[in-house]
């Protein structure tokens, strides 16, 4: 106990002691706080002098540096989005196309397509308008689109007839979704299956009769079930690249197949035969289809 | 930053950081140094140091200028022996009084480990609170007061023989 005490006293003297020195005690500098400064206002009038030597970032330009490489990304992103390849196939020929990633479309008399070659393999989009025939390499989704409807796959062979109001798809291998696009309705069609949009914007489906690989006219058949006249007229116009006059009603259904290598006369015929009409050439490439006079 | 207003960090905490360095190596000229380049450097980067508020930077950047020069002069070895000090202000018979203790302190400082010593001068000498010692260390008061008593504890044993 004493002992401690003696301690603790010891401790206390020693403290004080501490608290009386440390108060008078000075750093023996060798130069004063203004000498100090002296020395620095010279380097710093120094540094003015000389400011070349200082590299300095100029915010300004540092921005400038940012907003110009900026508008460079923008401007090859943008490029490559919207730099886009139209193809024309005109009437009474068949064109075959290849595609950035490998897949091949062949497309039929009078169809136009667009797409992006150097945005190929962000997004696989093809714009159609006309018939063709796909067949995609496997990959990413691809996207036919067409003003009523568009028709998504990941990689299959299909055949695609978007006319005007008309929009009917094939499928031929794989699996394809095709949706409507006013309603937002889709369907998906398996292998050998066919849909057809409607005039109430839903898609009739139906299988193939007949199992073929590709649609007939890749292989220069045309074939008609059950086809309204009028849609048979016009498909010959296109193969044949010519221009028929038809009478305003016709509300006959059609069926059969036409080669194309033969005259377009001698499918005028055929055709005209068992719906009591006849037809007549024109100037140039003008037919002229009638009903048969009495 | 103005000239002005460097002028006013300078004549605020010149001093401070002077001692700071001369706390952790115990050589007057390396201190003097360190501390203008400090400054120095505060002017061409043409930081903006706000009074009160960034004094924990000034204290940060002259730490790091302390530790790459002796990194760079290959100094760890000679550590300071003694931190030297000068009676100011006391009559003459305390500083014939003062003149064997100084002497016993200034070893007793130079064997202290350089943690405890930094805080404990800055304490003593500078008459800084462990508050402010907190705030321009980046530390917590909690550890300022043990580095403070440690330091104690040390120095009595070192005096005391």
């Amino acid at each position: 106990m004493n002992q401690e005490k003696r301690h603790i006293k010891n401790q206390d003297v020693q403290d004080e002691l501490s608290n009386q020195f440390f108060p008078h005690a000075k750093i023996p500098w060798e130069k004063s706080k203004e000498g100090v400064w002296n020395d620095l206002e010279k380097r710093i009038a120094k540094e003015d002098q000389n400011p070349e030597l200082v590299r300095r970032l100029l915010p300004g330009r540092q921005w400038l540096a940012m907003a110009a490489s900026l508008v460079l990304l923008l401007s090859v992103s943008g490029f490559m989005r919207f730099y886009s390849v139209k193809t024309y196939c005109p009437e009474g020929v068949h064109t075959t196309l290849k595609l950035p990633d490998g897949s091949e479309v062949e497309l039929n008399a009078a169809t136009h397509m667009k797409y992006q070659p150097y945005w190929w393999f962000i997004s696989r989009r093809v714009e159609l308008d006309g018939e063709a025939f796909f067949r995609v390499e496997k990959g990413k989704k691809f996207k036919v689109v067409s003003v009523n409807a568009y028709t998504e796959v990941l990689g299959t062979t299909f055949n695609i007839f978007a006319r005007e109001m008309d929009y009917a798809v094939t499928c031929h291998t794989g699996k394809v979704r095709v949706t409507d696009v006013s309603t937002g309705k889709s369907v998906e069609l398996a292998a050998e299956e066919k849909s057809v949009l409607n005039k109430k914007g839903g898609f009739t489906v139906s299988r193939l009769s007949n199992q073929r690989e590709e649609p007939s006219w890749t292989e220069n058949l045309i074939m008609f079930g059950s086809t309204p006249l009028k849609l048979v007229f016009e498909e010959i116009e296109r193969q044949f690249g010519i221009v028929i006059e038809t009478p305003a009603e016709m509300q006959q259904v059609y069926s059969g197949n036409f080669t194309l290598d033969q005259p377009v006369e001698n499918i005028l015929s055929l055709l005209c035969l068992p719906f009591d009409l006849e037809y007549e050439r024109q100037t140039g490439k003008k037919y002229l289809v009638y009903p048969a006079r009495e | 930053m103005s000239q002005e207003e460097f002028k006013t960090i300078f004549d605020l905490y010149f001093d401070n950081i002077r001692s700071y360095l001369y706390y952790r190596c115990g050589d007057v000229f390396i201190s003097n140094d360190l501390a203008q380049d400090t400054f120095m450097r505060i002017w061409e980067k043409k930081m903006d140091v706000r009074p009160e508020k960034d004094v924990g930077l000034l204290y940060k950047i002259a730490g790091d200028l302390f530790v790459s020069y002796y990194r760079k002069e290959r100094l760890w070895k000679n550590l300071p022996e003694e931190i030297r000090f000068e009676q100011n202000g006391a009559s003459p018979e305390e500083a014939l009084l003062y003149k064997e203790l100084e002497e016993k302190y200034e070893k007793a400082l130079g064997k202290l480990p350089e943690k405890q010593r930094i805080v404990f001068l800055m304490s003593r000498v500078e008459g800084l609170t462990y508050q402010e010692i907190a705030e321009r260390l980046s530390l917590s008061v909690k550890a300022i007061e043990k580095r403070v008593s440690g330091a104690l504890c040390c120095l009595r044993k070192e005096i005391k023989t």
